[in-house]
């Protein structure tokens, strides 16, 4: 069996462009040239997709940080697929926006890249979409990442407070409800709202709920839940699929747009087309007796 | 929250080295089915309930696609689970209620698989049923990332020249060499010009990256012409990055070099037909392979 030219190929240009306490950040054309010279200590930049392919070349020498080029996400979000394999290894990543950087370039990623999307260990690291890249690599090159076994993680935010004392929390499942949200809260998660979905919901008892509504799907089941929860008096609505991914209820809550609600929930002035977050806001400040 | 153990998994089929358990939701999972069963789950495939199957590391796992959605968030937990090694799947979400495991094992149909599920055998197109055997009856074999170059024969023409996919042009052979017409996924930026002078094949098909900022994602076509090397971008909407058969079975004709024209390439066109015409040649060139 000949070689491939990957396997062929000697050459790996590599740019340091920063360094402090040991620790790099080294710019490249491609991500096929992350080497054994950037394990563990290095946060590499290379203007490559992050897609599962290039992901793969860049795990084996488990670099400290990556970042690369969204390629304008692309098909099934190919360009950004390989975010999700680094995080199951722990490794902090991120994409630059498609726009914002050449292809190929690794200097002008690093020079004019923002960040479009980041993975769970990059955003406890404090990346956020919208950072610049410089900045971004700086932070990867300076913080230690948290929390990166396999497994669980939970992201909860209270984003508004009403004066009776009831809130909306925005968290992306609602198996992460607690006790305390019985009654009290809004809840805006990112799952389905099917058969699966209700039954948390019925468990959970908020005080209003806004889930996925998982691309519809077969029989309208993704959002078959809220008919059993109107039986039930829980006010409920849910995100258009095509508007906000699945699995992150804080881009549902930023950019989503209502796809369906109950009827409590209509009761409350929630109609479908209207952004999440003034959905959110009807549903938490209406349904006074 | 949570729900009683046992009852939650219902036992689909029994072998001595594992179950297929079909859930309701991926939450469903437990300490039991570490390493030996495969976990049928009718929640989407997205990064969050990942962690929550590969907490408890089950041999395998089918969910759903739930529409894919914005950047891939219906399958992107497919990833996540192959970093680590766990073969998983998606099924069309059109053919599955959400929320009901059972069902899905009996009619759904797979959509997308990661690499270590179609090392099982896998194929989208296959029944959940025939799929969730075939992932607890085989082991995936090992591969390190450069051998999962998915090179793949896809036309032979009457010369001996022939179409093959390969995911990215890294993956080149010295055969390939002004023989064979290579179909592609990574994006045809600067870095990969040196990739595509090196394997000089026949002609090649790659993607054009989103295009990216000054149209950075297809500069190689122009630089490459000089060189004699026929090519063109597929839009990276219409075909997956760093899947070649993509490029070749879904793709779509984003831009082509001069070369590419002369032969018929056009814009708009399927793959599929580019790379025919791409094969063919025209005829002031010289022909032999």
């Amino acid at each position: 069996m000949s070689k491939t030219l990957l396997e062929r190929e000697q050459e790996h240009p590599q740019t340091v462009v920063d360094e402090r306490d040991g620790r790099r950040v080294v710019i490249m054309d491609s991500a096929r040239w992350v080497d054994e010279r950037n394990r563990d200590r290095d946060v590499v930049i290379p203007a490559s997709y992050i897609g599962v392919l290039p992901a793969r070349m860049v795990a084996m020498h488990r670099p400290r940080g990556v970042i690369g080029h969204d390629a304008c996400v692309g098909k099934d979000g190919a360009g950004i697929a390989g975010l999700w394999y680094l995080e199951a290894l722990g490794i902090p990543a991120a994409t630059a926006d498609g726009m914002s950087a050449e292809m190929g370039n690794g200097q002008d990623l690093y020079q004019s890249g923002v960040l479009s999307y980041v993975n769970y260990p990059a955003e406890r690291c404090g990346l956020r979409a919208g950072m610049s890249v410089r900045e971004a690599a700086t932070i990867l090159r300076d913080t230690e990442a948290t929390d990166v076994e396999v497994g669980n993680k939970i992201r909860r935010e209270i984003v508004e407070t009403h004066p009776s004392g009831r809130r909306i929390v925005v968290t992306d499942s609602i198996v992460w409800a607690y006790p305390e949200d019985e009654g009290i809260s809004v809840l805006v998660t990112a799952g389905h709202t099917g058969r699966s979905g209700a039954s948390f919901l019925l468990e959970a008892r908020p005080w209003g709920f806004i889930c996925h509504d998982g691309g519809m799907s077969k029989n309208r089941s993704g959002i078959a839940g809220l008919q059993t929860t109107a039986e039930h008096g829980l006010a409920g609505a849910t995100i258009d699929g095509t508007t906000a991914p699945i699995g992150d209820a804080f881009l549902g809550y930023r950019d989503g747009r209502i796809s369906a609600r109950n009827e409590p929930a209509a009761e409350r002035g929630v109609e479908v087309g209207m952004a999440v977050a003034e959905a959110a806001h009807l549903l938490l400040v209406g349904g006074e007796p | 929250m949570g729900g009683d153990e046992a009852d939650l998994q219902t036992v689909v089929f029994s072998i001595p080295r594992g179950r297929v358990v079909a859930v309701d939701s991926a939450y469903d999972v437990r300490p039991a089915n570490r390493g030996r069963d495969v976990v049928v789950n009718a929640s989407y495939c997205g990064v969050l309930p990942a962690r929550f199957l590969a907490e408890h590391a089950p041999r395998a796992a089918i969910g759903v696609d739930c529409a894919i959605g914005p950047e891939g968030a219906g399958i992107a937990g497919l990833w996540y689970l192959e970093a680590l090694g766990i073969p998983a799947a998606a099924a069309d979400v059109a053919t599955v209620v959400l929320g009901d495991g059972a069902e899905m094992y009996e009619s759904a149909r797979i959509s997308r698989v990661n690499d270590p599920a179609a090392r099982c055998g896998v194929e989208p197109g296959m029944a959940v049923q025939a799929a969730a055997r075939l992932m607890l009856e085989r082991d995936p074999e090992e591969r390190a990332a450069a051998d999962v170059t998915n090179r793949t024969v896809m036309h032979t023409g009457p010369d001996g020249r022939q179409i093959v996919c390969t995911d990215s042009i890294a993956f080149g052979l010295p055969h390939d060499r002004g023989r064979n017409v290579l179909c592609t996924a990574g994006h045809t930026g600067r870095s990969a010009v040196p990739y595509l002078r090196r394997v000089a094949p026949w002609g090649f098909i790659c993607s054009d990256g989103g295009r990216g900022r000054d149209e950075s994602g297809l500069a190689g076509l122009h630089i490459v012409e000089d060189e004699g090397l026929a090519g063109a971008t597929v839009d990276a909407r219409t075909a997956r990055m760093g899947d070649g058969l993509s490029t070749y079975r879904d793709g779509v004709i984003s831009a082509r070099n001069v070369l590419a024209a002369e032969r018929g390439v056009e814009v708009g066109q399927p793959a599929r037909l580019a790379a025919l015409a791409l094969l063919a040649g025209n005829p002031d060139e010289e022909s032999a392979p």
